[in-house]
């Protein structure tokens, strides 16, 4: 009974133990003091990394305009560190309008006639169409499957077995999964094959890596799925990969919309859709848009990035009727790709001489409306809205340098309690103390983890809300201020944990266990990951971490003390000897762990000292091995005998 | 022509140069006229495409990095990286500079001679181009440095020329304040400045053709040649794509979409630099922005209607004839200067000449509010000055003092932390770097002044800084045992925050003609020995040897505090002693040993 828990454990620990070493290694390397996010005395100094710089500088650029308020001395404690200053900022008003440039700018370029040329080449054969073109390869994608067959949702994962692994779910578990269209879905398996076979291929040559997947029609939906199937691996692909259809229907539900945006993914696709072609916004109840939609009419083009304002649109092109049906996107296109050619005057009267209004205007023209119209007069507050959605993360962004600088006297704070525990004659580190006693300096510190919580769990709510700029997470400054938080607060979450909810009876389980552990060290923990430092080369330490490595070094210890006094109480009675093989086999391996991380200093000092409850429990240990004598053999043998 | 910007030029001084142009156009390698005041170099313009584009370049826009020996200052100190330019019109320079021709010494002898108020360089179409590199290389040669008697200012004349260098190249000119000797001539709808704005790939088959006709000792061109108007939509496109991709990068807020989609296009590096002075029928329009000028030459070179752009094609190479025209009549033209105040959206009739739309207009304004957002960002770090100011005197008046009382100096003492006012120090440390590193990064993103790090007071505030807080870094980084985890401090671990205060010191000395000796510089001192004690001597002797000669140095120059590295409980004083007797005996810093000791 006891035994696949058992295996599972070690398997844990195991992995726990790899990704501990490497997790902290790298963690201290490249530096934490960013942009003064580090007055801290134990900080590794290091470069403040280019990285970093641009984006201090985007922030600042970004708030240089409203705000006068100079950054606020990094030690002087501010109370109200998120306050809604900050909100009010993100609706300061938007100088230039960008969408209709942005079309432009697409329009302008090769990818847009060489991607529908190829299109046209599939629609035409009726069969993929694969061509390299000044070094891009297209890959077009014919309309094979009937508008008529879309309309039925089907789940993702349940047919792929894992294949979109890459997509990531949504920390709030009430969200439906993600669907796709089962039309779409069907056909991607054949078209998977294909694509493999000829593209690995006719890549190789290629110093830059770049590939185009287009599709008009069901085409395009297919186009878009399979472009998904490739970014959603467990590992990215190695070539850039940019997903363009034309008049493509929606391919999936909210669900599906939201986990591409989350996923950071969205960027990669861009949809363009004749505001007279109905196919795109047909079923636009069931089923979502996401990435970029570039909706284009004879005179121009407008791009709209994000899925509300997208269904906006939808909407305000439902309610218009009639006017030329021209569905022919080569008319588009052609027409289009020599737009620039053509200075293009503002045709309702008066213009604005507010650059912003008079370039959502000009985008409304573009799109063959006037701004007289009530369409018209939608679809620039349409306009409007979207632009404001895509500025809010960077202006939000902007706020975060400050405040992070603004809970560093927090962080300070448990820095110097940790140091000072240490200094101490007490020789009871700074986990210890905070699990053992409750006094005023506890009491100060405890509040300081409880700000710094409140800070990072914001961070990771906008995140997630994709409230910041698509790459934030990546951003190299909080990638180590996350992690270099985490290896200093986490010891002290745990063991408020066990002082305080624990030992209460609605409490299930350890803190590693039944989503005790808080959410944001999960995600911590991922940004690590995704971050995706190569590991360097290690050199030994000769003196120890200044924050053990594993941040759950300590919750780990706090289970195997229970195994331990399990252990110790009942082993006069011998009863249940599979039990007590369990038990055995994870103090073991919790020994060789945390072995492992001691000789190699990857623990701090506080793990060590004198009287540190690791070092009780390593003297428990010891205690009962000796006690028991011989009797660990007959473990042993046990836990041999059961693998037998 | 009336106006401030163009200080120092009038019509005259104009219509000399292209008299000097044109005169050129038989004569290698340059042609050469003097006045009274004005010594005038011009040089002749080609129309093969291999002095357009090196055939031996395997790069899309024929571009090539700048010898950073040849041409120190044409870099970006920030990002430290070197200015690119058009690797056939830098051949064309080699050329005219090397010993087969007298250009150099001629030079010479006008600079020597102190006779001529200014010399200029001028030329037409690939002449131009020339003219601008010859320019730089004139800068570089003898303008450069400080000099004790005056050298005669240049000034670049150039009539529809190519553009020549990239972002960098326009900031280096920018920074050294160097951007006011470049004048430009350009016909509303000239082609040639747009050509490099094109893949080489896109134009490289009608190249040869359009050039021959560009060539205006042959023949007009025909007005129905179809291969003429294929090539003017070809460049036109790549500049659409070019300046629309600036223009969001400069107005948009880092949407990922534009990432992607620049990720699959190959984008022309070449900006326009210096002041550009737009003709059009009955007026000239100058504007020093770098940024509008590129969305100029793409909007001025719309068409309005149909029939217009069925002419168009043709106008683009007939206006690279116009300059001989533009010149006679520039007395009768008005002429409007382009800058915030008078960009409207509606009317303006400069701006209606040169046909630019709402949204020309525009983007054209973004690109000089991006002007303007920079000079504010500048008062921004400007007023942050005192606060840095105030941080260090705290760290040379209080902190430096009280260390040399506990005998160890202030590096020492920072290492082991063990008081209160250490921990202070470490606070403001870290208060420095943030404050410095929020410039930094507005210095690598472009988001100051040009000029911003050529500046003389912030060049010496951030060596005094870089000087006084660096070994505070350093003691930082081995207190924490970084050596052992990261590397070297000098590999792994020095911050860029000094780096670039040190390129910029360096740039700085290099101009007043101060060659810096070693790659490494006097605030890392403690780095070095910090790396090498605790090796056994004879392993370092040759390097413990060269730090004894380069210490010197570094206190004359002020890189290092005498007062604090002897101090009798320094690492450095207790490294020393521990040496063999021999080398006491003989080191440089003998006396300076036993000078501290006594007092």
């Amino acid at each position: 009974m006891g035994k696949p828990s058992s295996t599972k454990q070690a398997t844990v620990v195991v992995a726990a133990l790899a990704f501990g070493w490497l997790a902290i290694e790298l963690a201290f390397k490249p530096f934490l003091e960013k942009f003064r996010s580090s007055i801290d005395k134990s900080d590794p100094t290091k470069d403040p990394d280019d990285a970093d710089a641009e984006a201090v500088a985007a922030a600042i650029a970004a708030a240089a305009k409203s705000s006068d308020e100079s950054i606020p001395k990094t030690l002087s404690l501010c109370e109200d560190y998120y306050s809604s200053s900050s909100r009010s900022r993100v609706m300061e008003e938007c100088r230039y309008e960008t969408s209709e440039l942005q079309a432009s700018l697409m329009m302008s370029t090769p990818l847009w006639s060489d991607s529908w040329t190829l299109c046209n080449a599939a629609n035409c054969a009726r069969s993929i169409q694969i061509q390299n073109i000044a070094g891009i390869i297209y890959v077009a994608l014919p309309p094979v499957i009937k508008m008529t067959e879309l309309g039925d949702l089907v789940a993702l994962e349940v047919i792929q077995k894992g294949n979109f692994s890459g997509l990531s779910t949504s920390l709030s578990s009430d969200e439906p999964p993600p669907m796709v269209d089962a039309a779409i879905l069907k056909g991607l398996e054949s078209s998977l094959a294909l694509f493999h076979s000829q593209i690995t291929q006719r890549l190789q040559p290629e110093e830059k890596k770049r590939v185009v997947i287009t599709g008009h029609s069901t085409g395009g939906a297919q186009a878009a799925l399979i472009a998904l199937w490739l970014l959603s691996q467990p590992s990215p692909p190695s070539f850039h990969l940019l997903c363009i259809t034309f008049g493509s229907p929606l391919l999936g539900n909210q669900s599906l919309s939201s986990a591409i945006s989350r996923s950071r993914l969205a960027h990669n696709f861009c949809h363009v859709v004749s505001i007279y072609d109905l196919a795109p916004r047909s079923n636009d109840d069931l089923f979502w848009p996401f990435g970029t939609y570039l909706f284009c009419s004879e005179n121009g083009g407008v791009c709209l990035d994000n899925a509300a304002s997208v269904r906006r649109m939808f909407q305000i092109l439902n309610t218009t009727t009639g006017t030329p049906h021209i569905e022919e996107y080569r008319h588009y296109v052609f027409t289009l790709s020599d737009q620039f050619l053509k200075s293009r005057s503002f045709l309702g009267g008066n213009i604005s001489d507010n650059s912003y209004k008079a370039g959502v205007e000009l985008a409304v023209e573009s799109l063959g409306f006037s701004t007289d119209h009530p369409s018209g007069v939608s679809m620039k507050e349409c306009i409007e809205t979207a632009t404001r959605i895509r500025r809010a993360p960077v202006l939000r962004a902007a706020e975060l340098p400050i405040q992070l600088a603004n809970v560093l006297p927090s962080r300070l704070d448990i820095q110097w309690f940790k140091e000072s525990c240490e200094a101490s004659p007490n020789q009871l580190g700074y986990y210890d103390v905070s699990r053992q006693y409750s006094n005023q300096r506890e009491i100060k510190v405890n509040m300081s983890r409880a700000k710094l919580a409140r800070f990072w769990d914001s961070v990771l709510e906008m995140v997630e809300k994709n409230e910041l700029p698509f790459d934030f997470h990546l951003g190299k400054k909080w990638v180590y201020a996350s992690q270099f938080y985490q290896l200093l607060a986490e010891p002290l979450d745990i063991a408020y944990f066990y002082k305080y909810k624990f030992p209460l009876p609605e409490t299930s389980g350890h803190y590693l266990e039944n989503g005790n552990r808080p959410k944001r060290y999960v995600v911590i923990d991922k940004w690590w990951k995704q971050s995706g430092e190569p590991q360097k080369e290690k050199r030994a330490r000769t003196r120890y971490a200044s924050a053990t490595q594993d941040p759950c070094f300590w919750a780990k210890l706090e289970e195997a003390k229970e195994w331990l006094n399990e252990m110790r109480s009942g082993s006069s009675s011998g009863s249940d000897a599979e039990r007590r093989a369990l038990l055995w086999r994870k103090i073991v391996g919790f020994e060789k762990y945390a072995d492992t991380l001691v000789k190699r200093m990857d623990v701090s000092a506080d793990v060590v000292a004198t009287k540190s409850s690791y070092m009780v429990w390593v003297e428990n240990l010891r205690e009962f091995k000796n006690r028991v004598g011989n009797g660990i053999e007959m473990f042993v043998d046990e836990i041999d005998a059961m693998e037998t | 022509m009336a106006s401030q910007v163009l200080a120092g030029i009038n019509n005259d001084l104009i219509a000399r140069s292209w008299i000097a142009s044109a005169r050129a156009y038989g004569t290698e390698p340059y042609h050469k006229e003097e006045t009274e005041e004005i010594v005038t170099f011009s040089f002749r313009p080609s129309f093969s495409e291999k002095e357009w584009f090196s055939p031996a370049s395997k790069s899309s826009f024929g571009e090539i990095k700048m010898n950073r020996d040849q041409f120190p200052c044409m870099r970006s100190i920030g990002n430290d990286v070197d200015a690119t330019v058009n690797e056939a019109f830098l051949k064309t320079l080699e050329l005219l500079t090397s010993p087969r021709t007298s250009f150099c010494d001629v030079v010479k002898m006008v600079v020597d001679g102190r006779r001529h108020k200014r010399i200029v360089f001028t030329g037409h179409s690939s002449g131009g181009a020339t003219a601008i590199l010859a320019t730089v290389w004139y800068l570089e040669t003898y303008f450069k440095k400080q000099s004790p008697l005056p050298v005669p200012e240049p000034l670049c004349v150039t009539f529809g020329a190519p553009l020549v260098g990239d972002y960098v190249f326009q900031h280096a000119l920018g920074r050294e304040n160097w951007s006011r000797f470049f004048v430009n001539f350009v016909a509303r709808f000239d082609i040639v400045p747009r050509l490099v704005l094109a893949r080489k790939a896109s134009t490289e088959k009608a190249l040869p053709h359009v050039l021959r006709q560009l060539d205006p000792t042959r023949p007009p061109i025909q007005e129905n040649d179809q291969s003429i108007a294929e090539f003017y939509k070809t460049v036109m496109k790549d500049t659409a794509t070019v300046a629309h991709q600036a223009v969001c990068e400069l107005i948009g807020n880092g949407e990922a979409f534009l990432e992607t989609l620049s990720s699959f296009l190959e984008l022309s590096p070449y900006r326009p630099a210096g002041t550009f002075v737009f003709s059009t029928g009955t007026r000239l329009v100058s504007v020093n922005n770098s940024d509008a000028i590129l969305q100029i030459l793409f909007y001025a070179s719309q068409s309005s209607n149909e029939h217009e752009l069925s002419l168009v094609p043709y106008q683009s190479i007939r206006d690279h004839h116009s300059y001989e025209e533009l010149v006679q009549s520039m007395g009768l033209r008005s002429f409007t200067h382009l800058d915030l105040h008078n960009l409207l959206l509606d009317g303006e009739a400069a701006l209606s000449d040169l046909g630019l739309s709402t949204r020309a207009r525009q983007c054209v304004r973004a690109a000089m509010d991006a002007e303007k957002k920079r000079v504010d960002n500048q008062s921004k770090v400007e007023a942050k000055r005192p606060k840095i100011l105030e941080k260090l005197k705290w760290l040379e008046e209080e902190y430096k003092p009280r260390c040399r009382t506990h005998k160890n100096g202030y590096y020492d003492s920072f290492k082991f932390s063990l008081e209160e006012h250490d921990f202070r120090a470490n606070v403001t440390r870290a208060e420095l770097a943030g404050i410095v590193d929020e410039v930094l990064g507005l210095v690598k993103k472009g988001q100051l002044p040009d000029d911003f790090e050529g500046q003389r007071d912030w060049i010496v505030l951030a060596t005094r800084y870089r000087r006084l807080v660096e070994p505070l870094d350093i003691a930082n980084y081995h207190r924490h045992l970084k050596q052992e985890d990261t590397g070297p401090y000098m590999l792994k671990g020095r911050p860029n925050r000094y780096k670039h205060a040190q390129r910029g010191y360096e740039h700085d000395r290099m101009k007043a003609g101060v060659e810096i000796e070693g790659a490494s510089c006097g605030s890392c001192f403690w780095a070095e020995v910090e790396d090498l004690q605790g090796k056994p001597y004879g392993e370092v002797e040759v390097k413990v040897k060269e730090l004894e000669r380069l210490l010197q140095g570094w206190i004359n120059e002020g890189e290092v505090d005498h007062e604090q590295i002897f101090l009798e409980g320094s690492t450095f004083r207790n490294w020393w002693n521990s040496f063999p007797e021999d080398h006491k005996r003989y080191s440089p810093l003998r006396e300076l040993m036993s000078e501290t000791r006594a007092t």
